[in-house]
């Protein structure tokens, strides 16, 4: 019996050493690439004039490379700094963008979730943003509070403990010392089984929402004004105007077939759901890691 | 606006009853009759009054005689003929509807006609007019207003009789689009606060339930007289201050009530009070213990719809310095003390305005600049109330004025330019001015002075009175911990081996080895075979240890024992001697080759022989090609 758990556990804690051990010199170079952009975030601060933009902008062009480097390990709080940076360049729309990416990592992160309706309420084209319906929201308020990896590991931990009940139970006779069958404990480890089987279930499939939620992207205008097209041309009718910090969902991405043009519907009209083709720069989509610089 | 109505489902039971007075000298074929139906009705119901004359022509129509306070309509002719013992008869009908103004006993008639046949005349009827019930009031005064203008809105309930219960349905209790509505009493506030201080409510109020909206209300509660009859009326009052021009329509205002028209007194566990005392009488008739209950009558009445026309103050006309004050006021100024020094205390200013009209439109009243004073922010106070049906109200603004030159003599006029709505025209009211004295310390540099203190002050007054509200986002974060935080997620291909895939084949391999120790535990003869070729090595090795102190016939027995017994377990047969013969069958048909088989048996045979025949036989050899024996077996699946 005991070999089998104890391959299980080093299935487990060999991944997470080996991980901590190989992205430790990694680890020092970004604290300490971190600290230096927030250190001339704060020298913004005290700026004046140009020279206060200009260590913006460097600061946020510090955070965006930052959020790209770390993209495997993507990290909400760079992503929260640089909201800020944006924010205090008055780039509203991809303040915005950096922002919707914290809030996917830092779901808790009451900062986040306040700067971003800040923004939205600064930006031109700022509107309340995409909410799950009201009784959504209330029953399934768990599954808005966490991140993806949260589920994923709830979900994994939750499965684990699932395994380790029904182990526990192939190990527990099914008779008792009068020689009848029935093992109190065997009926309580099948239960546990069931409950924590059904649990786990519930936060894979919360992952998977998650996951699928990943799979239809979102897009921020970053442009001042962008004309929504009717067609993938420069000269097509042009539907309607969105301004920066619009945010719209992505229905057929980009470039290669689509020569730098995007469709993205926004929001609803009489005829149905308003679509149309922007130019791909006057967007930020956000299932994209955010652009360096 | 004043209104009763009458309610459709009334019915009282017709009862025409015909006073018939043959006229004098008619000859009896001629005759007028005068009928009323009903003889019994509620004020604000109509009546049919009937004149009928029969066997005589008549040139004109009746006349009829009516007291006051009952009016009667044209009256509608109509001719009837009746056949009667072979005799016919033509009759006229004249046929009046007539209103009673209040409630009282009313004696109709009579009624003269002038016929061919003489003059004829009838009876008197009397006629009963009951009270109603119920009644309601609601109207808007005025009706046309200018934004921002008062208008007071009262709604009455009134009940002239005892009821069991009531529902009232007040059209302007709350804030609409454009309009605002509060309670100029504050009568919800004083009930509470009288509540508060245990004093049971206001006296001469009453909490009553509005139905629509739902709410409760304070209401005045007092007596009045309609149509001559006392009612006691809950009275509603609410102000109307329009914000914007348009016009505005409100829904009937509506009363009901069960009105009490009778006692059902069934029999009571108790019908008289058990204590024979008339005190108790009221109680035990009226209380739980007593099972009377009252026969009532749903009454409503329902009023006319309301509308409120508002227009703005009109732009023909409109002086400057009109800041939206819509009323009729009149101004008053004050100041204290009369004298000061230049750095002194400031004079007080207290500018009264007071009058008819919605007084929170009211601003202050304006100074003419001049650089001999300099004024402070103005504080405000201000009362409403209603006095003979008009709004009144006061707001006094008390300023700081502070000379800055010792050549003020007087403070100047203060001017309010208003909108007076009732004669629709801008009116602007002045004070009068108000000599003071300033005077200059002596030694001081007084003007500058003066004015720089006042200055100061007066940007600290602003400082206190606007404070300013800013937003903006949170800071980021700077703790270098947070650049370590990141996302390790799970579906990743390493994630899902490790955490699913690796753990189920875990669990698989600890299922499968949990079933073997449970076979093992419970099926002897599995758990035989297993430790067969176990046990029949570890014999053959004991044998090959003993081998010296053995004689034949012990080794060849060990030998066959431990052969035949690893025979049997494997074989999943009984314990106990195999013989060889035997043994190469059950061998062979355990799939064990036939030349491993018959040496098996040749074996098994040979030992059986030396155990019983002594002599010396090769141990080692014996052992070793029992050991093969064994291997043979196992190879061959029996094991």
């Amino acid at each position: 019996m005991s070999p089998f758990f104890a391959l299980t556990f080093l299935a487990l804690a060999e991944p997470v050493d080996l991980h901590s051990a190989l992205q430790a010199r990694e680890a020092r170079q970004l604290r300490g690439a971190f600290a230096e952009t927030s250190r001339i975030y704060r020298e913004a601060a005290d700026a004046e004039g140009e020279g206060r933009e200009k260590l913006y902008r460097k600061a946020a062009r510090r955070y965006a490379a930052l959020a790209y480097l770390t993209r495997g390990r993507s990290n909400g709080y760079i992503l929260y700094n640089l909201g800020n940076a944006r924010f205090r360049l008055g780039e509203y729309g991809r303040a915005i963008a950096a922002y919707r990416r914290a809030e996917v990592l830092l779901p808790r992160h009451a900062a986040t979730h306040r700067n971003l309706r800040f923004a939205r309420a600064n930006a031109p084209g700022g509107g309340p943003g995409p909410k799950p319906h009201p009784a959504a929201a209330a029953f399934f308020f768990w599954h808005y509070a966490m991140s993806l990896a949260e589920a994923e590991w709830l979900a994994a931990f939750l499965f684990l403990a699932t395994l380790a009940a029904l182990s526990a139970r192939l190990f527990v006779s099914p008779r008792l010392k009068t020689g009848r069958t029935g093992s109190p404990w065997r009926r309580r480890l099948r239960t546990a089984a069931i409950a924590l089987g059904v649990l786990a279930g519930v936060f894979v499939l919360s992952s998977i929402a998650k996951l699928r939620s990943r799979s239809r992207p979102w897009a921020v205008v970053t442009a001042e004004v962008v004309r929504v097209k009717s067609e993938r041309a420069g000269r097509a009718i042009e539907l309607f105007p969105l301004r920066e910090g619009a945010e719209v969902r992505v229905l057929r991405p980009f470039p290669p077939e689509g020569g730098g043009w995007t469709r993205i519907e926004a929001g609803s009209s009489g005829l149905g759901d308003r679509r149309g083709w922007v130019e791909t720069r006057a967007v930020e989509i956000l299932s994209e890691p955010p652009p360096p610089g | 606006m004043r209104r009763r109505t009458a309610d459709s489902k009334q019915a009282l039971p017709a009862a025409l009853a015909g006073v018939a007075l043959l006229a004098s000298g008619a000859g009896g074929a001629a005759s007028l009759t005068l009928n009323v139906s009903p003889r019994s009705l509620e004020v604000g119901e109509a009546a049919a009054l009937v004149v009928e004359l029969a066997g005589a022509r008549a040139p004109g129509t009746p006349e009829l005689k009516l007291p006051a306070g009952v009016q009667a309509g044209e009256p509608h002719v109509s001719h009837m003929t009746r056949s009667a013992n072979f005799v016919t008869t033509t009759s006229v009908r004249y046929q009046y509807r007539i209103v009673f103004a209040g409630a009282g006993t009313y004696r109709l008639g009579p009624a003269t006609i002038r016929t061919d046949k003489g003059t004829l005349a009838t009876g008197q009827v009397t006629v009963a007019v009951g009270v109603r019930g119920v009644a309601v009031i609601a109207e808007l005064r005025p009706a046309r207003v200018y934004t921002g203008q008062a208008v007071v809105a009262t709604y009455v309930f009134a009940v002239s009789r005892k009821y069991t219960a009531y529902e009232m349905t007040v059209p302007f209790l709350k804030d609409r689009q454009g309009l605002r509505v509060f309670d100029p009493d504050d009568l919800a506030e004083r009930w509470n606060e009288a509540a508060n201080r245990r004093l049971g409510g206001l006296p001469g109020y009453a909490v009553r339930d509005v139905a629509k909206p739902r709410m409760q209300v304070v209401a005045k509660e007092e007596q009045r007289e309609i149509d001559g009859v006392p009612h006691t009326a809950y009275v509603v009052r609410r102000v109307i201050v329009p914000q914007e021009p348009g016009v505005y329509d409100f829904g009937p205002a509506r009363a009901g009530a069960n009105i009490v028209v009778g006692r059902i007194r069934s029999r009571s566990r108790f019908p008289r009070s058990p204590f024979g005392d008339d005190l108790f009488d009221d109680f035990f008739s009226d209380s739980l213990l007593s099972r009377d209950r009252y026969r009532t009558k749903t009454v409503f009445a329902t009023s006319e719809p309301l509308r409120l026309e508002v227009l703005p103050p009109p732009e023909e006309g409109r002086p400057a310095g009109f800041e939206g004050a819509i009323g009729r006021y009149e101004i008053e100024a004050r100041v204290s003390p009369r004298e000061t020094t230049l750095g002194g205390p400031p004079f007080e200013l207290t500018l009264t305005v007071k009058g008819e009209g919605n007084i929170e439109t009211v601003g202050a009243p304006r100074l003419p600049e001049s650089p001999d004073f300099r004024l402070g922010v103005p504080e405000q106070e201000q009362k409403s109330r209603f006095e003979g049906g008009k709004l009144l109200g006061e707001k006094r603004f008390t300023i700081p004025l502070r000379p800055s030159s010792a050549r003020l003599k007087e403070i100047p006029k203060a001017r309010l330019v208003t909108f007076d709505p009732f004669d629709e025209k801008y009116v602007t009211v002045t004070t009068e001015p108000i000599p003071v004295t300033v005077t200059v310390p002596e030694g001081s540099g007084a003007p500058e002075v003066a004015a720089d203190i006042f200055r100061a002050e007066e940007v600290k007054a602003r400082r206190r009175t606007r404070d300013v509200v800013r937003e903006d986002i949170e800071d980021i974060e700077t703790e270098v911990d947070a650049a370590e935080s990141h996302e390790a997620w799970l579906h990743t291909g390493t994630g899902i081996v490790v955490f699913g895939l690796l753990p189920a084949c875990a669990y698989a391999a600890l299922a499968v080895y949990a079933g073997r120790l449970r076979r093992l535990r419970e099926d002897e003869t599995f758990a035989r075979r297993v430790s067969a070729e176990r046990t029949a090595r570890a014999k053959l090795k004991e044998l090959y240890a003993e081998t010296a102190s053995l004689g034949t016939a012990e080794f060849a027995q060990g030998l066959s024992r431990a052969l035949q017994g690893y025979l049997a377990d494997a074989l999943g047969r009984p314990s106990g001697e195999i013989p060889p013969a035997e043994a190469e069958v059950l061998l062979r048909d355990a799939g064990v080759p036939e030349a491993r088989a018959g040496e098996f048996a040749s074996l098994l045979a040979e030992a059986e022989a030396a155990r019983f025949g002594g002599g010396e036989v090769d141990r080692e050899d014996w052992l070793e090609r029992a050991w093969k024996c064994v291997d043979a077996v196992q190879r061959g699946g029996a094991g």
